[in-house]
């Protein structure tokens, strides 16, 4: 794969100039060398189906489902390569769950245009039944990779992974769940089995870009960003596997200005992303990828002695 | 011919690899804001669920005969709740996993208001509990136990405000000399080389208030019940009795000295 710094060195080939500048990005994807994918992700929005009223103490104003609507359709126009998507806890927050069960925050994400979604530990909180007689009114899948719901009702009612293209861009999207044991009673996770996520994560990744030949490998993670304990965290997940290139995250309500860059277990990249909750937030990774064959990509190499642009 | 061939595998596996390749990536993440747009699509579909809602938590569920607040040694809603934690999680503990607790713990900082004197709303209970904390079982050791009834005497202070104190059921007897806890009785029998099971709530279990002596306990079990639920439960049932809500000061907390 093409590194961050390859692409700055040629970028400054490009142009002739530096210091590299993301317009020049933009330049590229213009010439159509480059196809701009963004990516919009939630987490943890709770329910919140309202903005934080008016004399909330940290959010007055913020979140509220159609203001976030009113986002993701400026975003989609902007560019219509988006794909937006939720890392798990949908449910629970406000009394719109308690009465409902979650059936008007699966309409709004439907109307909202989500791709997919994972589940979190709080997608549980009536039980499967409870998570299935509202499920009909999503028409966005439920990517579960290592929660095993064959011995259960949920069984062939999520997808281990899910193929997007994207201008002949093949984007493999799955979605990894926290440990339920201790986190929700035993009566509503029933015959559930928890998989190892990073065991999980890689054999994923080996079918979304060996046998799928995806070009890029998204996870949606509800297993929080990181614990001083040895939990499985995004953290420890992005560094632990390979193939990954884009962890979005959510379970310990991170609020995260933008992206943070981690080195695989075979030192490349690997963005993770987290918003916080209840919708206060919306995640936004622009994803740059680029048609270069592999010959333009090895004369690249002898690009040297241009200034590294870090 | 040999070399064609593995040409040909060469150029079929070129052909084969991706083609396609991350080279930037740029992230933001924004503040959900309210815009200008006059797009209320979404708005259409919440309202009537909205109006539905708002009738819901309007809808009174039971009186109350006074205000009952929080506070230290002991507070009126502090012992009104964590007696029908007690009452409420033993019967869901005996029906489900045939147990039963020893007693009831829980924080007045759970609490975000009072209850006031008169009509009660689904709202009200809401408000009072806005968290959507789970009623727990927690077995702790002898020695987790003393730490608990420590806990309780570094945390009460004498005349203290709303967020002090530290709320139990009424079958335990605290009493404190200082800050130190002379006497413990839970049923009316003094504190034994026992294990204990106590009734609280998942956020408190899991070490919230810094209360670490539920950490790593000899068993912790959940009751499937949100503390909301069961204060929820309590009102309404005393209503369809013909009672209010009310709860007594009973020195359960007290100092000796």
């Amino acid at each position: 794969m093409l590194t961050r710094r390859k692409f700055l060195q040629k970028s400054l080939f490009v142009a002739g100039i530096a210091p590299f500048t993301q317009s020049l990005a933009n330049e590229m994807v213009g010439s159509g060398e480059v196809v701009k994918i963004s990516i919009l992700h939630t987490n943890d929005v709770h329910s919140h189906v309202d903005p934080f009223p008016d004399n909330h103490k940290r959010y007055a104003g913020k979140g509220g489902a159609q203001n976030r609507y009113n986002m993701i359709q400026k975003h989609r126009k902007e560019n219509p390569n988006t794909l937006l998507f939720d890392c798990g806890d949908i449910f629970q927050g406000t009394p719109y769950f308690n009465l409902y069960g979650g059936e008007l925050e699966l309409k709004l994400m439907s109307k909202m245009g989500y791709d997919a979604a994972t589940m979190g530990n709080h997608d549980f909180d009536n039980g499967m039944d409870g998570f299935l007689s509202v499920k009909k009114h999503a028409n966005f899948p439920f990517v579960c990779s290592n929660y095993d719901f064959s011995e259960t009702i949920l069984n062939n009612h999520t997808l281990p992974y899910k193929i997007f293209k994207k201008e002949g861009v093949k984007i493999g999207v799955f979605g990894l769940g926290i440990e339920l044991d201790g986190l929700v009673g035993k009566k509503l996770f029933g015959k559930t089995v928890y998989k190892n996520p990073i065991m999980v994560a890689n054999e994923i990744t080996t079918i979304l870009r060996h046998e799928q030949q995806c070009d890029v490998v998204i996870c949606l993670s509800h297993l929080g960003y990181s614990y001083d304990s040895e939990k499985v965290s995004d953290l420890k997940l992005a560094k632990a596997t390979s193939g990954i290139d884009l962890i979005l995250g959510g379970h310990t309500h991170t609020f995260m200005e933008n992206a943070e860059f981690v080195r695989n277990s075979k030192g490349k990249e690997v963005l993770v992303n987290q918003v916080g909750w209840a919708g206060i937030n919306l995640g936004k990774v622009d994803l740059y990828v680029s048609k270069l064959t592999k010959k333009r990509l090895n004369l690249n190499k002898k690009e040297k002695g241009f200034i590294e642009v870090k | 011919m040999k070399s064609n061939f593995y040409l040909g595998f060469v150029v079929v596996f070129l052909l084969g690899c991706k083609t396609y390749v991350i080279t930037n990536q740029q992230s933001e993440n924004n503040a959900v804001v309210q815009t200008e747009s006059k797009n209320s699509e979404l708005v259409k579909i919440i309202v009537p669920y909205k109006d539905s809602l708002e009738k819901t938590m309007n809808g009174v569920i039971g009186y109350s005969e006074e205000e009952l607040s929080t506070g230290s040694p002991e507070g009126k809603l502090g012992n009104f709740i964590a007696d029908l934690c007690l009452s409420i999680g033993n019967e869901k503990y005996a029906s489900d996993l045939s147990d039963t607790a020893d007693f009831a713990l829980l924080n007045n900082g759970g609490f975000r208001t009072f209850m006031p004197v008169g009509a009660i709303t689904t709202g009200k209970v809401f408000e009072i509990m806005p968290f959507e904390n789970e009623l727990v079982v927690v077995t702790l050791s002898i020695e987790k136990t003393v730490e608990l009834f420590n806990y309780i005497g570094a945390k009460t202070v004498k005349d203290g405000n709303r967020k002090q104190g530290v709320p139990v059921s009424g079958n335990v007897l605290v009493e404190l000399m200082g800050q130190t806890p002379i006497e413990v009785l839970v049923d009316s029998v003094r504190l034994r080389g026992r294990s204990y099971k106590v009734i609280t709530t998942d956020y408190l279990a899991n070490g919230g208030d810094n209360m670490s002596f539920f950490l790593n306990p000899i068993n912790y079990e959940k009751l499937d019940m949100k503390l909301r639920d069961a204060i929820l439960q309590e009102v309404e049932s005393l209503n369809k009795k013909g009672l209010k809500v009310k709860a007594n000061l009973d020195k359960r907390i007290r100092y000796v000295d």
